[in-house]
């Protein structure tokens, strides 16, 4: 059994796609402990809401469960898949709440006792937050994309359906502003 | 070598902005939603978002000039259909209209009773040093 359990977890993404096509829930779990992270990671910096992300990482996994059946191997792989479908998600619930008027998350009174390190550390971190949430929705997804997931300015451009041009013009405009927010609020100099 | 996106010191406050482990549970938890068959809804997350909508009716001087020559030209061609028809009476003859409505057998075609344009006694130029 232990031995079944060590070969399914050898198997590459591709193959544990087809187990999910196949509907075996522990593949999905597989893929999910291998890749969850990623749009746990995107969906924290773009929504800047601990419960909200894990929706969203959720949402982007049951989505590879339901897309499965399409799922064509040999192609950009889960991680990528997992990177575009949660960054649209974002975008879609950005959309939302400002349709909805929920443009600002309340932060949550953290009342513990903390050093004077800590408590600079967690000023910068929530300046810069509060920079990147200021920022347009596609400004917002080519910050998280390209500086903290690092991918290629064609790979993002893609996710957001752009022409490179119109990425590099757009990944531009949300840079210089969101120097001049971190700049504007004290934290960069 | 490529420039980088931001100088140290804004790109050393970014770096603060760290992402902490998934939560506790979140396997489980998604496990269970799978059990209970508690998927998302179809969207289009999966596919890319469509841009933002854009006006189509705006109020720029070009759609407005366009709206009123598109409503002034259909209200012509339904009036010429309808004199054409005889819906004021006798039907007229309007050019292309009348042939249209004949050829669908909608309508006879009327008398064209206007009269047709004398020609013109054309001028001879005498005198011009030929004779």
């Amino acid at each position: 059994m232990a031995t079944t359990a060590q070969a399914i977890a050898s198997e590459s993404d591709d193959a544990l796609m087809a187990r999910v096509a196949a509907r075996d829930a522990d593949a999905l779990r597989l893929l999910a402990d291998r890749h969850a992270d990623i749009p746990w990671r995107i969906a924290y910096r773009m929504l800047n809401d601990a419960a909200e992300a894990e929706d969203v990482a959720q949402d982007a996994l049951l989505r590879l469960w339901q897309y499965a059946e399409r799922w064509q191997a040999g192609g950009p792989g889960v991680a990528a898949w997992l990177t575009r479908v949660s960054t649209n998600a974002c975008l879609d619930r950005i959309r939302r709440r400002r349709f909805v008027g929920d443009d600002a998350v309340p932060e949550r009174a953290d009342e513990s006792p903390l050093a004077d390190e800590k408590i600079e550390q967690d000023d910068v971190r929530g300046a810069v937050a509060t920079c990147i949430e200021a920022l347009p929705d596609r400004q917002r997804a080519a910050i998280v994309l390209t500086y903290y997931e690092e991918r290629q300015n064609r790979m993002a451009a893609d996710i957001l359906a752009m022409q490179i041009k119109a990425f590099e013009s757009l990944l531009f405009r949300a840079r210089a502003s969101l120097r001049d927010c971190v700049e504007g609020k004290g934290v960069g100099a | 070598m490529t420039e980088p996106a931001f100088p140290p010191h804004i790109a050393a406050a970014l770096d603060r902005l760290t992402v902490p482990p998934l939560p506790k549970g979140f396997g489980d938890r998604l496990a269970a939603r799978l059990a209970a068959g508690d998927l998302p809804a179809e969207s289009n997350s999966i596919a890319p978002p469509l841009a933002p909508t854009r006006r189509r009716f705006g109020n720029t001087g070009w759609r407005r000039s366009g709206r009123i020559v598109t409503v002034v030209a259909a209200f012509g061609i339904a009036t010429a259909t309808a004199a054409a028809s005889g819906f004021f009476g006798a039907p007229v003859y309007v050019p292309v209209v009348s042939d249209a409505l004949a050829k669908a057998k909608l309508v006879e075609l009327p008398q064209k009773d206007f009269p047709k344009p004398k020609a013109k006694p054309r001028c001879r130029q005498q005198g011009n040093g030929s004779s």
